[in-house]
């Protein structure tokens, strides 16, 4: 998954949250900072100088992976899912820290506040019943203790967001935030185990070689817990899914932008798939993806397996951005016929870079057998200004 | 009497000096008719001025009445007198009275001005009256740059310019040689005479009140009239 | 108009009287202008790093004397609240390479800037903002302060900071998105909070932590949701009444200026007056002309007015612009007295705000009407054709006389009355300072009079006829000597007041210096200036003191801000021995026994200014905010000092260490065995220091004399508001004499004609002037005292709260007897010279 790799640099900017004049229209929560940045001039060039590179594929070990991977320039842990109440009204939720590191090596200093790690966390909550959507966007420096992610306990937190394991335990993962409108308070348990994506955990996103992260999932997370839309709480229960990637650099300069989908169908497979644009608008052939079986049992996909077409597109009336909005995805080899339909149209997060991250629902065949399901889309480089 | 322009009746004048009161005239009684040629004489002190001065409003009277073409004095307001003045009363004084920051031709223009006629037309009077007095090249002059004479006919021409119906001068050629004096003179009857005013001139002269119509003579605050004209020819 | 040119015309013959009108007019716009520019530059100045430094800010977690622990901002960031916060630390430096500018550090958490402050940077390259988080010393400055510090990107400079050099390296520029954020912007260095811990060694502190909280009733509860994450000692306030009662430290200052300032426009409207009354009188007959020739009432008052105007008007665009060049000198002096006095402020430019130009043009045009309209009215008054002539005049100005009197005394009674009123409004000072003097104006020609009358014996005894005559010339000429000796007058009497005033004060300061510094030798940080909160003294240097020899004793010494919702005072902790405390001036109270409570028990002493300012007095309680919490001080005395005008509150060194962390020490008062041996270790100590710190060492009469410098700096401003007082003095008396003088040249011609010499007429004229001169001078002394006794008693106690023991230095009442004499004199030379150089008959001619 690439997921908003290039965030970093732009973080890295737009943090300056003190230095933007263009700061305005900090969306639902401004405990943080907002602004149309252009993906596109920070993506040209970076010093990648002492940073550790993805070049091969490595061992994972746990709990040590779930912390933080200083050498690496840029890390994350994303985590979305489809939760339902009593009722059955479904929501979705999107919670993600991202960890920038803005030298490769950090110099002994006296203030408590020195730090070279930077914390970003985007919160979101899509409700489809009502058709609203809600998000949130926070950065804070790690120093201080403001922010930060530790392996062991595991946690993640920026300010009062956080996801962190049960006491010594990594599972099951407990998530809390709370953007003044809406809240969560879940706890996902994991029903499969670590798929690691790409050759071995190795997700090569561009040609150059070390243009690559380090990428696994959890990808069905049986999910209890609360939410609460401005002050009314609803116990909820479903699926969530993780993604953990790290990385120094990963897209290549003729690369625009992604398509990401993670589905969880009701015959408990998953499929996660991303599709990387060129600027020609073609696929990129590095497109790739996976499909997971019920006992976990992982089967690579590459661009010539998988077919998307785009059915519907919607505009966004706050960026102007044209975005796909109905996919018809074939995998023929594994007899996959899809239809992908977001539950809302408007799940556009008009943070520091403008995305498309939405719950969706999904509906087809796998063979003869009509399989339903729900899963999350991210789009990314459809911003007007791109 | 509505055929007489000026019309005085039982007027009284006195002064404050101090504690005491100085009577200067009790009930005075005078009239004169349009177009004459009015001269009043009388010794230092004995009220000429302050007569001219109730008559042209710039003084008012302790009793009695001043009529001025119909116009009753004693019950206008100072800014009323005022009007009628700049209007009606021409003045001549002995020491010529002209505003030294003013040059001769504007002298002439102030009291058109005043009455509120249009600058081309009044340059126009202006300059022709400034012609018939023979000062027509000093226009532009400023009068401290003119002899006594020169002076006097300016103030002669100032207090015609905008044809007063009533001119009142006080002793014109006082301050002058008996020469100058003389054309000044000439110069005052006859543009009075042209022009159809009634005039009262205070004078010590009795060359000058012998070209009078008519004669006054104030003594112990009363006024007689000569009728002895053999003074005059 | 014709009427109107021959108004004009009579102005332009004039020309003399016209310039010194016009300067007239000029000088007191002038200074006024300029006062109001140089303090309305100094309060946007003020308002715009105020705004700059705390942007959208509506509340602030502010701290004691130590600031506020970073731990309480971490606390309120984890915390579920949900509103704005954001770290703020503030600090001073000098430049090494631009001496004499002072720069605010403003060190800040980007992260949490937005919502608070918009400066933009050039965009584009991330490299800046990484480098300003991740190396230490990096630095970013808007466009405008870098090249006036002549720094590009990447290039480094070293700062003073707590009398430490620390290098910093411009990183990248701010490019403020308009006018004003460039202005606020200047002088600014924006450093990340780390950086700034770093560079002002405030480790684990923040200056204080800004909020934006909401309004209305979201407001208390978002106060009681914070409350959990303070901590006793640390306290909210809302950032726009601390910004008002920073701005009011200022006010009074300010307010006294402006004051003085006025005092010169009233001078030059005396002058205005004085000229236009000459005029009309001058104008009589002319006047009497118009009115025959049927010239109403009302037009010649409006023929006066206009002429008034159009020399109000010429000296109005004059001072405007005499005002903006001066303002710019006054401004330099403002500034620093506000930095000397209260708070560092950068002051680089003059703002031109129409108003205040506006509000000049407005007040010199106001001024002349006010002035031309008594001689207007006069002139309005004038019968047709000079009925009355001078003496009549002269005569009802004398039948006037006794109203002047008796209006004069009755406004000087009621100063007095205003003066005697409970209450400590400056502004009611000032308005029974300007009854008082407004009084003695008017009874001033009455005075004259009287004491001319009581000179014609004597004058005739030295003088012969000659003596007399002038004497009596004076006295007839009435209505103009007795304005012109008022204003000579008022004018003389303001320099002595204010002349007193501030001798008075620097003789207390200068005793008071003596008495309360006892200690033979001080050391403290180097620091721009005697601030509070400066850096401490290394302990190392601390432990050397004790290896020399020489010392008898040694006490240290801390000083702390400390801010509450009142404002900032100065808290001094303080080891006194009872030596040095016998040094200590008490307003009431025991000595012994306010030392015994200063010792041993919860109290306090503060100095006069805060006692006065927070309305307290010995006994009282006094509530300060500890690391416990409150606490209530007994104030055990209540000393005289004139170090601050905010107050200064100082504890004993013992009792900080119960309520407060132990304090650090940043002054030290050294006692020496033999005092003799001052200078040596003097020299001794700064050597010890040399290699740890750098440092100030005075000996005693060394920081006597730099706080006398200081003190005078202070006061530079009001000196030069003097002599432009006395300059618009000095013309306008230099106007009415010599107008007065001219105006009687036919007179003085008929004297000529009758036989006097020329020598007898400079001596007559001369004569004249100067025994007005002489005259104004003794009438002005006791006016000049009053004024001072006003300006000690009770506005200075008013505004600064500083109260001083009045000293008649009889040196200023001479300078000002001189000063008078002087100008009077020379006002007589020019009259005297053209007498004397015309033909006799050329004048008689003339009139």
């Amino acid at each position: 998954m690439i997921r908003i790799n290039t965030y970093w640099s732009i973080v890295a900017v737009c943090c300056l949250g003190f230095l933007l004049a263009a700061c305005q229209d900090p969306g639902p929560s401004s405990r943080g900072t907002s602004a149309g940045l252009n993906v596109a001039e920070i993506l040209g060039s970076e010093d990648h100088d002492g940073f550790a590179r993805a070049i091969r594929p490595q061992s994972f070990e746990f709990p040590r992976d779930h912390g933080p991977h200083h050498a690496f320039r840029t890390e994350w842990w994303y985590y979305t899912g489809n939760l339902q109440n009593d009722d059955g009204r479904r929501f979705g939720y999107q919670l993600t820290f991202f960890r920038q590191a803005l030298q490769p090596d950090s110099v002994p200093r006296q203030s408590a506040w020195a730090s070279n790690q930077v914390y970003l966390a985007h919160f979101a909550l899509s409700d489809p019943a009502n058709d609203n959507f809600y998000y949130a966007e926070r950065f804070s420096r790690a120093g201080l203790g403001l922010a930060g992610a530790t392996a062991e306990p595991f946690n993640v937190w920026l300010e009062d967001w956080s996801a962190g394991g049960s006491g010594d335990a990594t599972l099951p993962m407990q998530l809390r935030a709370d953007s003044g409108e809406v809240a969560i308070a879940l706890e996902l348990d994991s029903s499969k185990p670590f798929v690691l994506q790409g050759q071995q955990g190795l997700s090569q996103k561009s040609a150059e070689p070390g243009n690559a992260s380090y990428y696994y999932s959890l990808t069905r997370m049986p999910t209890t817990g609360q939410i609460s839309i401005a002050g009314n709480s609803h116990q909820v229960t479903g699926s969530s899914w993780l993604d953990r990637e790290w990385s120094t650099s990963a897209l290549g300069p003729d690369q625009v932008g992604w398509d990401w989908f993670s589905l969880q169908f009701d015959d408990d497979r998953e499929l996660m798939y991303y599709q990387l644009r060129l600027k020609d608008g073609q696929p990129d052939p590095l497109s790739s993806g996976v499909l997971v079986a019920e006992n976990g049992k992982t089967t690579p996909l590459g661009a010539a397996d998988v077919r998307i077409d785009v059915l519907d597109y919607w505009t966004s009336p706050h960026s102007g951005g044209r975005y796909p909005a109905r996919w018809r995805l074939q995998i023929p080899a594994a007899q996959l016929n899809l239809e992908i339909i977001p539950l809302m149209a408007d799940q556009e997060l008009q943070t520091s870079v403008r995305y498309w991250e939405g719950a969706v629902f999904v509906q087809g065949t796998r063979g003869q057998n009509t399989i339903r399901g729900y899963g999350y889309v991210e789009l990314t480089g459809y911003d007007k200004e791109l | 009497m509505s055929d007489s322009l000026v019309r005085i009746d039982n007027l009284s004048k006195s002064f404050r000096e101090g504690e005491a009161v100085r009577y200067i005239f009790h009930d005075l009684n005078a009239a004169i008719a349009p177009g004459e040629f009015v001269v009043l004489l009388g010794r230092s002190g004995s009220g000429k001025s302050t007569l001219l001065n109730l008559l042209s409003g710039i003084d008012q009277p302790d009793r009695g009445t001043v009529m001025i073409a119909g116009q009753n004095f004693t019950t206008l307001s100072e800014r009323q007198r005022t009007l009628f003045r700049r209007r009606h009363i021409g003045f001549i004084f002995q020491f010529y009275n002209l505003i030294p920051t003013l040059t001769v031709l504007e002298n002439l223009l102030l009291p058109l001005e005043l009455i509120g006629t249009s600058d081309s037309v009044a340059r126009q009077q202006a300059q022709a009256l400034l012609d018939e007095v023979g000062l027509a090249d000093r226009a532009d002059s400023y009068p401290d740059r003119l002899s006594g004479g020169e002076q006097q006919r300016v103030a002669v021409a100032r207090a015609l310019i905008h044809r007063p119906r009533l001119l009142l001068a006080d002793e014109p050629t006082g301050n002058l040689d008996a020469e100058t004096g003389q054309q000044v003179l000439n110069l005052f009857t006859g543009l009075a005479q042209q022009y159809n005013m009634t005039t009262l001139m205070v004078t010590h002269s009795l060359e000058v009140a012998r070209l009078a119509d008519r004669i006054l003579t104030i003594r112990d605050g009363q006024l007689f009239e000569d009728t002895d004209m053999e003074n005059r020819r | 108009m014709i009427l109107w040119r021959a108004g004009l015309r009579y102005l332009l013959r004039h020309p003399l009287q016209l310039l010194f009108a016009v300067i007239g007019v000029a000088l007191g716009v002038g200074v006024v202008v300029a006062i109001d520019l140089a303090n309305s530059s100094a309060n946007k100045a003020f308002s715009l790093s105020a705004e700059a430094v705390s942007g959208r800010t509506s509340h602030q977690v502010i701290g004691g004397p130590a600031g506020v622990p970073e731990e309480i901002y971490r606390r309120i960031r984890l915390a579920p609240i949900l509103f704005d916060s954001a770290p703020v630390i503030e600090g001073l430096a000098t430049v090494t390479h631009k001496p004499g500018l002072t720069l605010r550090i403003l060190g800040l958490d980007p992260f949490a800037e937005g919502p608070f402050r918009d400066y933009s940077p050039g965009i584009g390259r991330d490299s800046e903002f990484s480098r300003l988080l991740t190396e230490p010393g990096s630095i970013m400055l808007s466009a405008a302060t870098a090249g006036e510090l002549e720094l590009r990107p990447d290039m480094q400079m070293t700062l003073q900071i707590g009398g430490k050099q620390r290098s910093v390296t411009l990183v990248g520029l701010l490019e403020a998105p308009d006018q004003l954020s460039s202005q606020a912007l200047r002088n600014l260095i924006i450093t990340d909070i780390a950086t700034a811990q770093e560079l002002l060694e405030q480790f684990g502190r923040l200056t204080r932590i800004d909020l934006i909280l909401p309004t209305g009733a979201a407001e208390d509860r978002a106060l009681q949701q914070l409350q959990p994450y303070l901590q006793p000692g640390v306290d909210v306030v809302r950032a726009d009444q601390r910004r008002q009662s920073m701005a009011q430290m200022t006010r009074a200052f300010q307010l006294n200026l402006s004051a003085l300032s006025m005092l010169a426009l009233v001078v030059g409207m005396f002058l205005i007056y004085n000229t236009m009354t000459f005029s009309v009188v001058q104008r009589r007959p002319l006047l009497g002309a118009l009115r025959t020739l049927g010239v109403t009432r009302h037009e010649i008052v409006r023929l006066v007015l206009v002429e008034a105007l159009l020399v109000g008007a010429a000296g109005t665009l004059l001072g405007l612009l005499l005002g903006v060049l001066l303002a710019n000198g006054l401004l330099t002096l403002v500034t620093r007295t506000i930095n000397d006095l209260y708070f560092v402020l950068n002051v680089r430019s003059l703002s031109l705000t129409p108003l205040a130009l506006a509000k000049g043009l407005l007040l010199g045009l106001g001024a002349t009407l006010v002035a031309a309209l008594v001689p207007a009215l006069e002139a309005g008054r004038t019968a047709p054709r000079s009925v009355l002539s001078r003496s009549h005049i002269e005569g009802r100005g004398r039948r006037l006389l006794p109203w002047a009197v008796a209006v004069g005394s009755g406004l000087m009674v009621l100063s007095l009355i205003g003066l005697l009123l409970p209450g400590n409004s400056i502004v009611v000072g000032f308005i029974c300072m300007f009854m008082l003097i407004s009084g003695y104006a008017l009874i001033t020609p009455g005075l004259a009079i009287w004491l001319l009358k009581g000179l014609q014996a004597p004058l005739k005894t030295c003088f012969g006829l000659l003596g007399k005559m002038a004497v009596r010339n004076l006295v007839a000429g009435l209505s103009r000597t007795g304005v012109a000796t008022a204003a000579l007058v008022i004018a003389v009497a303001a320099t002595i007041g204010v002349g007193l005033m501030i001798s008075s004060f620097r003789v207390t300061v200068d005793n008071w210096l003596h008495s309360y510094l006892s200690a033979d030798i001080y050391i403290t940080t180097q620091g721009d200036d005697f601030d509070a909160g400066r850096v401490p003294l290394e302990p190392e240097l601390l432990a050397r003191l004790d290896q020399v020899a020489g010392i008898d004793s040694i006490t240290r010494a801390r000083h702390l801000r400390l801010e509450d919702a009142h404002g900032i005072s100065e808290l001094f902790v303080a080891e006194i021995p009872e030596e040095s405390f016998a040094g200590y001036w008490f307003v009431d109270g025991d000595r012994q026994q306010i030392y015994r409570e200063f010792k041993n028990s919860r109290a306090v002493i503060v100095s006069e200014p805060f006692a006065y300012r927070r309305d307290l007095k010995r006994g009282d309680v006094l509530p300060l905010r500890t690391q416990l919490g409150e606490q209530e001080f007994r104030i055990a005395g209540v000393f005289t000092d004139y170090g601050s005008d905010q107050g200064r509150i100082t504890i004993a060194r013992s009792l900080y260490q119960q309520y407060w962390s132990a304090p650090q020490t940043d002054a030290l008062g050294i006692y020496l065995q033999d005092t003799a041996e001052t200078e040596q270790l003097v020299r001794q100590l700064r050597n010890l220091a040399a290699d740890i710190q750098p440092l100030m060492v005075y000996s005693n009469r060394d920081l006597r004399a730099a706080s006398l410098a200081t003190f005078d700096r202070t006061f530079a401003v009001t000196s030069v508001l003097r002599i432009l007082a006395v300059l618009v003095a000095f013309v306008g008396i230099l106007n009415a004499l010599m107008a007065m003088q001219i105006e009687r040249s036919r007179e003085l011609a008929v004297l000529r004609a009758g036989g006097l010499t020329p020598q007898q007429l400079w001596l007559l004229v001369t004569g004249e002037t100067g025994l007005i001169g002489l005259l104004a001078g003794l009438l002005a002394l006791p006016l000049g005292i009053a004024q001072a006794l006003m300006l000690i008693l009770v506005i200075n106690r008013r505004s600064f709260g500083w109260s001083m023991g009045i000293q008649l230095d009889p040196s200023i009442l001479f300078q000002a007897l001189l000063l008078a004499l002087i100008a009077a004199v020379l006002a007589g030379l020019y009259p005297a010279w053209r007498m004397a150089q015309t033909q006799p008959a050329q004048a008689l001619r003339d009139e």
